[in-house]
């Protein structure tokens, strides 16, 4: 009879049926199409991949065919951003962050035993977990054989202490967060199929930071400025002459700058543009803090040395291309929710595949013919880097950075005029794309 | 398919349509169910708002989830989506932490034990009923009426003692009792 009310009581309510809350199915069919429509969306990272290259691909064009002397220096040396380069992923930076799971809770399903269901059925569902966020990866318990409570009697106990449903002891909710083991409350697995109601159930993962990633990157040196030499020069040291331009080779015009750079006439005007530079880049986490990277970067440098001495005058458009192999040792500061903080530093290899130098010189009104030459070609200069970044990832594979740094190059006396030899110190600072592949 | 097709259609055919992705499975499976799975959580939750919200995390979850339904036999949909509804009402529930005293009952040990006379009361007022009840009287009144749920089962989900589950379950039937005594003396009079 104890229970006899109980099963009439669910026979009553068995069909029973309240107005669903108006609007119910709008809300639901709207939250759908959300999340498929974010579903249907390319992976993040095909879409940063594509951006990638694609901005790489325009920033290469662009910088390739806009010409040697169609850029303008800063005038001062101040830090310019490299603007004309459009978005890019970073280099790899091996910081890749930590990708946190979620919380979400679970519950073992397999003790719930509706009274439509004949109690001899072993009622083995799996566990659901509770869908909170789209990134979350939750490990789901293994399902708990079902306990059949129907011949549980009814406990009277009449008289009893008036403790009525408070605040839940401290002890019960470890309890509830820890089934398997908890403080005061009985060690049985989880009989209870209503969920652990913690943030974060038993099961939750946490990747480690062993991440590779691939980064497209542009960026630069940021040392665009013009020099002017305010130094006089005796007249019988200067080699401004037409009688002394250097005739078409490879090196006499590089030499030429040379002289005329270390000299510094005061009729002498050195016109270095922002150095372009796009790479790729492969890192790995050797660490959960340190990270080793790699890649290889096209820099392209450009100048125009001007010099007029009276009627006269000459200008050597000179552009400069290198190849260079960076090595980089990262160290990741401790990860802010989305955003990483890190500090790289290292050396970087280049070589001077490409050069190109053409000189214009001009005697009075006659202009006399162009020379050309190929200033610094097959020549190598080291430098080194420190940067430091900050990384935003709104995404578990994509992230924004910027990244600002210093950057030092040891010229050598075969080194070719240039932003590197003007400025061997120089600042610098890039910012873009970099995603991550299994972080 | 169309609702009026869709309502013969099997338990295993809707969350076939539905784990495709199927919007007209979806719609019916929601017309379906969505009357009784608002039911449920209206037994356990109070606030109206607080039902359309809840119920709407629930049928996204069982969208979401369906391809981890195991068929069981018939009901068996009901009863997992049920389950669902009843979880996620409880967290809403525990999110209160402390729930509200239930007052004191005159004369309560009178009423304890008097058979229900529930029979001659509409579902539908028994419902408005079990709502009316103090939060921890109601969700411990569903969790052992209509869950099976013992007593040693309640305390370890609310976080609450044994014996504090059955004193709470005493009071909900007497409240309940008094408030059927009051129904239909009152309609008997009508």
């Amino acid at each position: 009879m104890s229970e006899l009310w109980k099963k009439k009581l669910q026979e009553e309510f068995e069909s029973f049926t309240v107005p669903e809350p108006e609007g119910l199915w709008e809300g639901i069919s709207e939250a759908m199409g959300k999340e498929e429509r974010r579903k249907r969306i390319l992976p993040i990272w095909w879409w940063s991949g594509g951006i990638a290259a694609a901005a790489a691909a325009v920033a290469a064009l662009f910088i390739v065919f806009r010409g040697p002397a169609s850029t303008l220096s800063s005038g001062s040396g101040d830090q310019i951003a490299l603007v004309d380069t459009p978005t890019v992923t970073i280099p790899d930076d091996s910081i890749t962050g930590t990708s946190s799971s979620s919380s979400s809770d679970t519950f073992d399903s397999n003790v719930f035993v509706p009274s439509s269901v004949p109690s001899h059925h072993s009622v083995q569902t799996t566990v659901i977990e509770e869908f909170e966020e789209a990134e979350s990866a939750v490990e789901e318990p293994e399902s708990q054989p079902v306990q059949d409570t129907s011949g549980t009697p009814e406990t009277e106990v009449p008289g009893v202490d008036e403790t009525v449903v408070a605040e839940v002891p401290a002890e019960a909710e470890q309890a509830l967060d820890t089934p398997s083991g908890s403080t005061g409350v009985s060690s049985e697995p989880a009989v209870i199929d209503f969920g652990n109601f913690n943030d974060e159930p038993a099961g939750t993962k946490r990747s480690r930071q062993r991440g590779i990633t691939i980064g497209l990157y542009s960026g630069g040196v940021n040392t665009a400025r013009t020099e002017s030499y305010g130094y006089g020069l005796v007249q019988s040291q200067r080699v401004i002459t037409r009688a002394a331009a250097p005739a078409t080779g490879s090196g006499d015009m590089g030499m030429f700058i040379r002289m005329m750079a270390a000299n510094k006439p005061s009729t002498f005007h050195a016109q270095h543009d922002v150095p372009a530079r796009l790479g790729t880049s492969l890192s790995a986490q050797l660490t959960p803090v340190l990270s080793l990277s790699t890649g290889i970067n096209h820099t392209w440098l450009n100048s125009t040395f001007t010099e007029e001495s009276g009627a006269s005058s000459t200008n050597i458009s000179q552009s400069l291309k290198y190849i260079g192999v960076p090595l980089q040792l990262g160290v990741r500061i401790p990860r802010l929710r989305k955003f990483n903080l890190y500090v790289s530093a290292g050396p970087m290899l280049e070589y001077c595949y490409a050069s190109d130098a053409v000189s214009t010189s001009w005697f009075g009104s006659t202009k006399a013919p162009e020379e050309y030459s190929n200033p610094g070609k097959g020549s190598w200069i080291w430098s080194a880097g420190l940067n430091a970044g900050a990384e935003y990832r709104p995404w578990k594979h994509l992230g924004l950075y910027f990244e600002p740094g210093v950057e030092y190059h040891f010229v050598r006396e075969s080194s070719p005029e240039s932003a590197y030899t003007a400025k061997p110190l120089n600042y610098s600072f890039s910012f873009g794309l970099r995603f991550h592949i299994n972080d | 398919m169309n609702i009026a097709t869709g309502n013969s259609l099997s338990e295993t055919e809707l969350v076939s349509g539905v784990i495709e992705r199927d919007q007209n499975a979806m719609r019916v499976l929601y017309s379906r169910y969505a009357g009784y799975l608002t039911g449920v959580c209206s037994r356990y939750i109070a606030d109206d708002s607080a039902v359309k919200d809840i119920l709407q995390d629930s049928f996204i979850k069982i969208f979401h989830k369906a391809e981890e339904f195991e068929y069981r036999g018939e009901g068996s949909l009901k009863a997992w989506m049920t389950r669902i509804v009843v979880n996620d009402s409880l967290k809403q529930l525990r999110k209160k932490k402390n729930l509200p005293l239930p007052p004191t009952l005159a004369n309560e040990a009178d009423v304890a034990d008097e058979p229900w006379e529930y029979t001659k009361v509409p579902v539908n007022e028994l419902h408005g009923m079990i709502r009316r009840l103090p939060d921890g009287y109601r969700t411990v009144f569903n969790l052992y009426a209509f869950e099976n749920k013992s007593h040693r089962e309640i305390a370890q989900l609310l976080g609450i003692k044994e014996d504090s589950s059955a004193s709470q379950l005493h009071h909900a039937r007497a409240l309940l009792s008094r408030w059927i005594k009051e129904y239909i003396h009152t309609h008997n009079d009508e």
